[in-house]
C-alpha cells in the first residue's frame, strides 16, 4: 500500500480509531497517543494482511494498544498498592494465597478448602471458567486456553487477577472470623 | 474522568454489573457502559482483553459505534441521532503520516549512506595506488559492477545491496592477506 493510499486509509478509520481508544482510555491525550500507535502499527503490517475487510482488523489494533496501556496502569496500581499492603500487613494466613503461589500449594495449605472452592464457584466471568479449569478440575494453562479459546498470556493474567480476588475474599474471611 | 481505586478495582463483586454472560461474551450491558463510558478501569481492562481476541463481540462492537441508525441497548428502539463515532483531533492524521515519512526518510538515508561510504572507500584505494595490483584491480571492478546494478535497483530490492557492499569489504580484507605481486628482477 502507498502512502497516499494509507492517507485515505487513515481518514477512513481515523473516527473508529480515536474513539475505541477514548472509550477505553478515558483520556483525549492518551487516546490520541494511542490512536497514532495504532495507526503505525497497521502501517507495518498492511501489506501482509490476508482479509479484505479492513475495520476489524484496525479495530483490534486499536484495542489491544488500549488493553496493554489499561495493563500497565493497573499493574502499576497494583504493585504500589501491594507494596502499601505488605507494609502494614501482619496476618500469616493471607499469605495462604498469595497471587504467586501456585494453586496446588494453594489448594494444599488451606485448611478450609470447601471454602476456597466455593468462593471460586462464586466468582464471575471472566474469572469463573478459567478458575475451575485451573484450581478444581487442575488444568494446565495451555489447556484452558484451549478449551475456552483465549490466548494463553490472556488466561494466565486473568489467574492472577483472580488469586488477587481470591486473597482479598479470604483477608475478609479471616477477619471476620478473628472479629 | 472517574478515578478508581484499586482496592475497589479487585471485587468478586455481586454487586458489580453483569459484563460477561455465562458462555464468557460481553453482554449488550457491557457494551452501553463502555460507550456511555461508565466502566472503571479494571472493567475496562477486562473488556479490552476479551475484544482482543473474541471475533463475535468484536464485531459486534464496531457494528454499534459504525451503525448508521444506532440502538438504544437497554429499549432496543433507533436512535438515529445519536452519533457514537467521535471526532478526532484535526492534528492526528497529519502526525501519523508525518511520522511515517520520516520513518521512510531515515530508512532510505541509511541505505544511501551504506552506498555514500562503500563508492568513497572504493575511491580512496583506487586513487592511492593500492589497486594497480592487476588481479586486485579485476576484483574491484567486478565489484564495482555490481554495485552500480545493485544501485539501480535501491528502491525495490535494498538487501542486495547491502550483500554487495559485504562482499566488496570482503574482498578488500583478503587482498590484504594475500601476498602482493613483485615485478620480476632485471
Amino acid at each position: 500500500m502507498t502512502q497516499r493510499e494509507f492517507s485515505q486509509f487513515v481518514t477512513k478509520y481515523e473516527k473508529l480509531v480515536f474513539t475505541i481508544c477514548y472509550q477505553f482510555v478515558k483520556d483525549y491525550h492518551e487516546a490520541q497517543n494511542l490512536s497514532q500507535e495504532t495507526f503505525l502499527s497497521a502501517y507495518r503490517h498492511i501489506d501482509t494482511y490476508q482479509g479484505d475487510n479492513y475495520k476489524p482488523w484496525i479495530a483490534r489494533i486499536a484495542t489491544n494498544k488500549a488493553k496493554d496501556y489499561l495493563n500497565s496502569a493497573y499493574s502499576r496500581r497494583v504493585m504500589l498498592a501491594s507494596s502499601e499492603e505488605d507494609s502494614v500487613e501482619t496476618l500469616a494466613s493471607v499469605k495462604q494465597i498469595d497471587s504467586s503461589q501456585q494453586p496446588d500449594e494453594m489448594y494444599i495449605s488451606k485448611e478450609g478448602s470447601g471454602t476456597i472452592e466455593q468462593m471460586i464457584r462464586s466468582l464471575k466471568e471472566p474469572y469463573r471458567e478459567v478458575c475451575i479449569l485451573k484450581f478444581i478440575e487442575e488444568k494446565d494453562t495451555q489447556e484452558i486456553a484451549d478449551l475456552l479459546g483465549r490466548p494463553k498470556k490472556t488466561v494466565e493474567t486473568q489467574l492472577y487477577r483472580a488469586r488477587s480476588i481470591l486473597q482479598k475474599q479470604i483477608k475478609e474471611v479471616y477477619h471476620d472470623e478473628t472479629k | 474522568m472517574k478515578q478508581n481505586s484499586t482496592s475497589s478495582d479487585i471485587r468478586a463483586g455481586s454487586s458489580q454489573p453483569e459484563l460477561f454472560t455465562a458462555d464468557g461474551h460481553l453482554t449488550d450491558l457491557a457494551f452501553k457502559l463502555l460507550i456511555d463510558e461508565q466502566l472503571d478501569s479494571l472493567q475496562s481492562l477486562e473488556v479490552s482483553e476479551h475484544l482482543s481476541f473474541c471475533d463475535r463481540c468484536l464485531e459486534r462492537y464496531t457494528e454499534i459505534l459504525c451503525s448508521d441508525a444506532p440502538v438504544d441497548l437497554d429499549t432496543g428502539q433507533e436512535l438515529p441521532e445519536v452519533v457514537h463515532l467521535m471526532e478526532p483531533p484535526a492534528s492526528l492524521h497529519d502526525s501519523v503520516m508525518q511520522t511515517i515519512q520520516n520513518k521512510t526518510r531515515v530508512f532510505y538515508f541509511k541505505k544511501a549512506a551504506s552506498v555514500a561510504v562503500a563508492a568513497s572507500l572504493t575511491f580512496v584505494f583506487w586513487s592511492g595506488g593500492i589497486l594497480s595490483d592487476k588481479n586486485f584491480s579485476k576484483r574491484v571492478n567486478n565489484l564495482l559492477d555490481g554495485l552500480y546494478t545493485s544501485s539501480q535497483s535501491i528502491l525495490e530490492q535494498t538487501s542486495e545491496i547491502s550483500d554487495s557492499i559485504n562482499d566488496f569489504f570482503h574482498s578488500i580484507q583478503n587482498s590484504f592477506h594475500q601476498p602482493r605481486h613483485t615485478p620480476p628482477s632485471k
